[in-house]
């Protein structure tokens, strides 16, 4: 399908009746009308576009860009941000509540925010969580680096804690914990605050699952 | 039989008083149309601070920010909200994020506002995601237990498509001081009633044990959403 559907003048026998000039007009009201969200695409120099010009280009694909002065901006993408998933070095006596739920954190320069994952329980199985302050399970000089402090400086959730067993804890107590995440002196703090009932005789883990924070 | 060939027509500059037409300003009028296009708005940074306007835009604004400081930041960003209370808010287009912003202090009910250090501050992404962080408080004495409180509506263009909640962490004045008791899960619900056609109002209820430390602030930072305006019909 054509892009335009131009009027052209041909050659005589010439009506009289057909108005060339307005066939002229419709014409460039044609190329207005469809041209104007490809303007600073065509022949324009780089230095006629001006700053924050937006038009769609082609990279391979066509996406919305803008020109920022010497170049066009497109979206950034964030996949590449991550880095590769790292251990939490926790701190006795808590310990991954499972093989496969090793606590670990990632992070992404792009969007400068840090993922945790995992899950912890408190040493061997039969032990209850500290419930009554927070707790420190990790910082030191080993922890996540000073860099990856909240940007502002502290970040707290209510995560699940589940038994490991399903009859522990028993009864109608509703067990939950918080996290917390601030600075320490050589690196990011990593506390929790176990509330409910004491976490009963099997162990139960808390889940650091979705705790994220921007730094 | 003899045809009489008529000419090829061809285009003659009216002379005057021939008021057939003006071909000059015609075309001048043309070009002169082409350069009143504006040209884009351009945000720039103050001393390697940048800040999205807050007021003054109408939805579906855009505007180009650019900042060469610690941000690098060149984007175009599209206006969401022309709210009377909320002002501006900012999808961008190219940059991933908006600046982390308070939250209107207006916006919040009698008796409630930021926690001073760490304000209820909400970021959009390129996504259209919506993350919160911060915490509010209540202003004197102790978040009422198990009472549902209506905090805001969002403005329109920052609604949560449908109706949801989220756990917010509730904060003890004295907890760590006094080591406290904790015997009970306790913790604040943070819910949104998204309404067809009118809005997304959030309110929050503190749930748990009632003998609990004074409990003045609700943390934020588990409440994000996909932004969107909620209207919709169906059929």
């Amino acid at each position: 399908m054509p892009a335009f559907t131009f009027n052209y003048i041909t050659p005589p026998p010439n009506d009289e009746l057909v108005d060339e000039q307005s066939q002229i007009n419709a014409n460039l009201d044609q190329i207005e009308n469809r041209l104007n969200f490809l303007q600073g695409i065509g022949t324009w120099a780089n230095v006629d576009r001006p700053k924050g010009l937006e038009a769609l280009i082609n990279d391979g694909n066509q996406r919305t860009a803008v020109w920022n002065g010497t170049a066009w901006r497109t979206p950034t993408g964030i996949a590449g941000g991550w880095t590769a998933w790292q251990n939490i070095t926790l701190i006795a006596p808590y310990v991954a509540s499972a093989a496969g739920f090793t606590p670990m954190w990632r992070s992404n320069s792009v969007i400068r925010r840090v993922q945790l994952k995992g899950r912890i329980a408190n040493g061997a199985t039969g032990v209850s969580m500290a419930k009554n302050n927070w707790t420190n399970f990790s910082s030191g000089a080993s922890g996540i680096p000073l860099t990856f402090t909240p940007a502002n400086t502290v970040a707290l959730w209510t995560t699940s804690c589940s038994p490991i067993t399903a009859s522990s804890p028993a009864g109608s107590e509703i067990n939950g914990a918080r996290l917390r995440v601030n600075a320490d002196a050589t690196s990011v703090r990593l506390d929790f605050n176990w509330m409910g009932q004491d976490s009963g005789t099997t162990g139960n883990y808390i889940s650091l699952d979705g705790m994220d924070w921007w730094y | 039989m003899v045809y009489i060939q008529t000419p090829n027509y061809k285009f003659n500059e009216p002379i005057p008083p021939d008021t057939m037409a003006d071909p000059v300003n015609q075309i001048n009028n043309t070009w002169q149309k082409i350069d009143a296009a504006a040209n884009p708005t351009i945000i720039t940074a103050v001393a390697g601070v940048f800040a999205l306007p807050t007021t003054g835009y109408k939805v579906g604004d855009r505007v180009y920010v650019e900042d060469p400081g610690i941000n690098s930041v060149n984007s175009t960003f599209v206006c969401l909200t022309d709210d009377p209370i909320w002002g501006n808010w900012w999808l961008p287009v190219q940059d991933q994020s908006t600046p982390w912003r308070d939250i209107p202090a207006a916006a919040f009910p009698a008796g409630y506002g930021h926690m001073a250090g760490d304000p209820w501050q909400m970021m959009i992404n390129n996504r259209g995601q919506l993350y919160c962080r911060g915490s509010f408080r209540i202003n004197s004495g102790s978040l009422p237990n198990d009472t549902n409180v209506s905090l805001f509506g969002l403005p329109r263009g920052l609604d949560c498509p449908t109706s949801g909640s989220w756990i917010g962490s509730i904060d003890p004045t004295n907890f760590n001081a006094s080591g406290g008791t904790y015997d009970q899960f306790r913790a604040a619900r943070i819910y949104v009633n998204t309404l067809q056609n009118v809005g997304s109002f959030l309110s929050f209820r503190v749930h748990g044990a009632t003998a609990s430390p004074a409990t003045v602030r609700v943390w934020v930072n588990q409440l994000r959403w996909p932004i969107g305006t909620g209207d919709f019909t169906t059929g």
